[in-house]
């Protein structure tokens, strides 16, 4: 089959790698219909993920149809539509059983790698790093999906492709990410990076009560996709942004709130985050001459803005370690953090109905459109006209 | 401090030191005088083969272990996991002595002989063969296994115990092994099994992960040859080739023995 392979840094290849087969008991086998490229896939394009190889397939936000099961998957059957969270979870061991489903235990058959870097590994992705269970993603014709029986999600027939795609990764992401603020009535959120992950996480954060919502960005495209997100739904005039080529975040924040600062902040940005002051450019030198490996400027922003005992979510992903963390802020302000891969597998089903209920159309994301073989310009796109390209789906 | 860098470590902190303080004299500005610091601080890295960072965090990269260190490493290994599953579950799943092979990378097979006797068939270092009989030797329903070889055709000696907790809060089982073996070969032979990527102590932890993974999810997660990436794909191409080239071979020269690991 044809698959885009990662080949080395800043380089992509769509490739003829063997079709997948069922291995497993609990596999099965997708025929993709639609996949797409995430903001995490640009960390792995930039280098920033460790143990990657040449060669390894691409793609963890992927839909289509099952074409075969293993013996122990009695809930599909070949021919079922089905879209397949980024996380892979055995639905048994002690974390998924308390639906902590991307801490699974047992999906990760590199767990020792993971473990030796943090001490325990979370559970295996598709497409992303040897470390994290290397397994072929879904940027490809096919995909052998295991644990079938607990992860994909079947939907229903007329619901579009580009309308539930994205139940694989970047909605759940951006609804966990507001959820996980325990947004109270009369909150202000402020939101860190308007990629795909920061517009939905705004989104949510809407639908969750938020009363105000900063987005924070550089470019205008994505900052008017963010000003959008109140309108026709109830919700004008609820999301101010902030240029932050432009302005300083904190004082446009300070001066929002009289002072206060937002009663929860979210980094939908991760560990490359663009900037210039002082500290950014420092993350810069750092972390390409290796003394440190993760750029937390956002992070310490966002902790020095937020309000007194806020909450600071982080679906923004980070990888390694990171200098100048600023615990005396967190400390100081009793901030309260929470972060992680998210959870996928809780929130398919109910944002499915919020979908099929009409409060959302999740397709607004979509910029760009691409087939499978023109992978390469389209990752090319995606990293380096961020303004005019918010998301990409390709069709194999 | 004692010395904890490597040398070859602190020679390429010099070079990268030098380079990078070079570097930000020639640019100057912020970044030139970011670059000067950073690279100062590889020079003293370097220059002195002490880091207070490697001491914090426990790294040391001169001292590699001792021969006797290794040894005793190679003999002993005690480990322990978490099972999510009840302790009688997960006591009868390791007393059914046929179960071992399918998480002990390392066996081959395990036969149960009746009258807690078993027959073993392993892989030892460097693909030699190794086959003992063992006999348990203490076994309390629930709790507790302990076994050692009887009769070693291979001279390996070797013992092992598994305990079995009840997790705190009964969230499972805590699962305890400690297993020794004099291996084959003496010195020799552990140094080799050390050599190998299959050094003892980080087998037995896989061993237990893929134990853990077949009683709560029922299966071992693996990946198929589509995630291999580039190199090994190729390999793997050139492989079936070569395997065509000799299976010709082979029916034109049939009646080979059969392999000595085939089932009774
Ligand atoms: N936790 C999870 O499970 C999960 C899932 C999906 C994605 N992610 C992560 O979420 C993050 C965002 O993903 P995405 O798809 O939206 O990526 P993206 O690269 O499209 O978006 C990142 C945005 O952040 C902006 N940005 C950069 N520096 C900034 C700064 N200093 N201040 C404000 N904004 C800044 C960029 O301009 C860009 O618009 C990535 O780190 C991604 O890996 C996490
Ligand atoms: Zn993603
Ligand atoms: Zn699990």
């Amino acid at each position: 089959m044809r698959a885009v392979c990662w080949k080395k840094k800043y380089h992509v290849e769509v490739e003829q790698v063997p079709d997948p087969e069922i291995l497993n008991p609990r596999d099965a086998i997708v025929r993709v219909t639609l996949t797409a490229i995430c903001g995490s896939d640009l960390h792995l394009y930039d280098g920033f993920i460790p143990t990657m190889k040449s060669g390894d397939v691409l793609g963890h936000e992927f839909m289509g149809e099952v074409v075969e099961v293993g013996s122990e998957v009695t809930n599909l059957s070949p021919g079922d539509r089905v879209v397949v969270p980024f996380n892979i979870a055995c639905g048994r061991c002690f974390f998924c059983s308390r639906h902590m489903w991307s801490c699974c235990d047992n999906s990760n058959p590199n767990a020792w790698i993971a473990e030796a870097a943090y001490g325990h590994s979370p559970a295996g992705l598709f497409g992303y790093s040897h470390m994290l269970g290397g397994y072929a993603g879904g940027q490809a014709e096919y995909v052998r999906v295991p644990f079938a029986d607990t992860g994909p999600i079947k939907v229903p027939e007329g619901v579009p492709d580009e309308a539930v795609l994205f139940l694989s990764d970047i909605f759940p992401t951006g609804y966990q990410a507001a959820e996980n603020c325990d947004i109270q009535q009369g909150d202000v959120v402020a939101v860190w990076g308007c990629g795909p992950v920061g517009q939905f996480a705004i989104r949510s954060a809407l639908m969750l009560g938020a009363e105000k919502v900063y987005a924070i960005d550089e470019h205008p495209r994505r900052l008017a996709l963010a000003r959008a997100a109140g309108n026709g739904n109830g919700h004008a005039g609820r999301v101010a942004t902030i240029d932050f080529d432009d302005e300083g975040v904190y004082e446009h924040l300070m001066e929002a709130t009289g002072g206060r600062g937002p009663d929860a902040c979210i980094d939908a940005v991760g560990l490359e985050a663009h900037g210039t002051t002082i500290d950014a450019v420092y993350d810069r030198v750092k972390v390409a001459t290796r003394l440190a490996t993760d750029r937390i400027h956002v992070l310490r922003q966002a902790a020095r803005a937020i309000r007194k005992a806020g909450t600071l979510s982080i679906p923004g992903v980070y990888g390694g370690f990171a200098d100048k963390f600023p615990i005396g802020a967190i400390f100081g302000k009793g901030i309260k953090i929470r972060c992680g891969q998210t959870h996928v597998h809780d929130y398919m089903k109910p944002l499915l109905e919020r979908i099929e209920n009409d409060e959302i159309d999740p397709s607004f994301i979509i910029s760009h459109r691409y087939s499978l073989d023109e992978a390469p310009e389209a990752y090319h796109q995606f990293r380096y006209m961020p303004n005019e390209c918010t998301k990409v789906v390709l069709t194999p | 401090m004692e010395r904890n860098i490597a040398v070859p470590e602190q020679i390429g902190s010099l070079l990268a030191g030098g380079t990078m303080f070079a570097m930000g004299v020639r640019r100057g500005g912020l970044s030139g005088i970011m670059s000067i610091v950073a690279g100062s601080a590889l020079l003293a890295h370097g220059v002195s083969g002490r880091s207070r960072v490697y001491q914090a965090l426990g790294v040391d990269t001169a001292h590699g272990p001792g021969w006797r260190e290794i040894i005793e490493r190679a003999s002993h290994v005690h480990d322990s996991i978490a099972v999510n599953r009840p302790p009688g579950e997960v006591f009868r799943f390791w007393r059914d002595v046929g179960n071992l092979p399918r998480f002990m990378l390392d066996i081959e097979s395990v036969e149960d002989l009746g009258h807690n006797r078993s027959r073993w068939h392993a892989r030892g270092p460097l693909g030699v063969d190794v086959r003992w009989d063992a006999e348990i030797v203490e076994e309390q329903a629930d709790r507790l296994i302990r076994w050692r070889t009887i009769d070693s055709e291979s001279n390996v000696e070797h013992e092992g115990a598994v305990r079995f907790e009840p997790a705190p809060g009964n969230r499972g089982t805590i699962v305890r092994t400690d297993f020794h073996w004099k291996p084959p070969g003496g010195v020799v032979g552990a140094a080799a099994a050390r050599l190998l990527p299959q050094d003892p102590a980080r087998r037995v932890r896989e061993d237990l992960r893929r134990f853990r993974q077949l009683l709560e999810a029922g299966e071992i997660a693996r990946t198929g040859p589509e995630s291999e990436g580039s190199r090994r794909r190729l390999q793997r191409q050139r492989d079936e080739v070569r395997d065509e080239v000799e299976e010709a071979g082979v029916e034109s020269f049939p009646a080979s023995d059969p392999p000595s690991f085939a089932a009774p």
